[in-house]
């Protein structure tokens, strides 16, 4: 049961981050492709989380994923604010 | 421990920065309904990242993983309802 | 499909809807792609580009050799779907034109949230 909700939850993270592909493309606003990227980021941390639950889930480098996925949201902010005015 | 400590915890306030200014967007502006959805959904996620810090650090004996699976599924539920309903 | 997924399918700008419009008021009648520009006042590479799109989903025809366009619906319900757009032309024009901008606008908002400073462009 659970294997499914993370399984759906990573699939959903995915179709997110495709969306905000589109996104990016229609708007051209570098926002959204950071947003697609940390989604895809997301997606793929619920699939590493999967494979290596059998292990051991305190696998230290694991954080080190969900970290960079939400370092590059922080960065499309910056980015958002530091960008000179067109 | 401390950083794992650390990284949910910037993990959460990434999270909550979004939400707070998707809902400031949402109120300020035409009151786009996309932002009301996504905002909701980064503050869900916020609430999720403090929920796996009790869970691996607090609590490390009590698995709330259930919980977590079952707002992050709500989470984006409510954003690509946003996406793709609302941004038309 | 409805209104909305007709403009947010097919009516990508402004540009698109007027240029549709010219060419099915005067349909059958074949526009040579300057004649439009000189018409509706547009940049030409621009509107060589909402040709090539309003052409790609149907909606227009072009005449390779005289490089003309006219206006020419692929099936019944594009046609059915025009007529309804150049009816809200008539008579809701600013409905129209917002719907046309909503999507982008709901994404550029959901950008400009993420501004920290107050700024009073929309």
């Amino acid at each position: 049961m659970i294997d499914f909700l993370w399984g759906a939850a990573a699939m959903g993270f995915a179709i997110a981050g495709l969306i905000f592909l589109r996104f990016w493309k229609e708007s051209r606003d570098r926002l959204f492709l950071l947003f697609a990227i940390a989604f895809f980021v997301l997606a793929g941390n619920r699939v590493l989380l999967e494979h290596l639950h059998e292990n051991n889930e305190h696998n230290p480098e694991l954080y080190l994923v969900r970290l960079l996925a939400y370092l590059i949201l922080l960065s499309a902010i910056l980015d958002k604010n530091l960008r000179p005015p067109k | 421990m401390i950083m794992a400590s650390a990284i949910y915890l910037l993990c959460a306030l990434t999270a909550l920065t979004c939400s707070m200014l998707l809902l400031r967007g949402y109120r300020h502006g035409r009151r786009s309904r996309f932002l009301f959805w996504s905002g909701l959904c980064f503050g869900l996620l916020a609430v999720n990242n403090v929920l796996l810090f009790m869970d691996r650090i607090i609590f490390p004996a009590v698995d709330l993983s259930l919980g977590r699976a079952s707002i992050t599924i709500l989470a984006l539920a409510l954003l690509l309802y946003g996406m793709i309903f609302e941004v038309r | 499909m409805d209104i909305h997924d007709f403009i947010r399918n097919y009516l990508l700008s402004t540009d698109h809807l007027r240029i549709l419009l010219l060419l099915r008021t005067n349909a059958p009648h074949e526009w040579a792609m300057l004649d439009i520009v000189g018409q509706l006042y547009l940049p030409p590479e621009n509107t060589q580009k909402v040709l090539a799109s309003l052409e790609a989903s149907g909606l227009v025809v072009s005449n390779p050799e005289l490089g003309c366009f006219r206006y020419a619906p692929r099936s019944p319900e594009l046609d059915r779907m025009v007529e309804a757009i150049a009816e809200l032309d008539r008579e809701r024009p600013v409905t129209l034109l917002n719907m046309i901008h909503s999507r982008s606008r709901d994404l550029q908002d959901f950008a400009n949230a993420f501004k920290l400073r107050k700024e009073d462009d929309p």
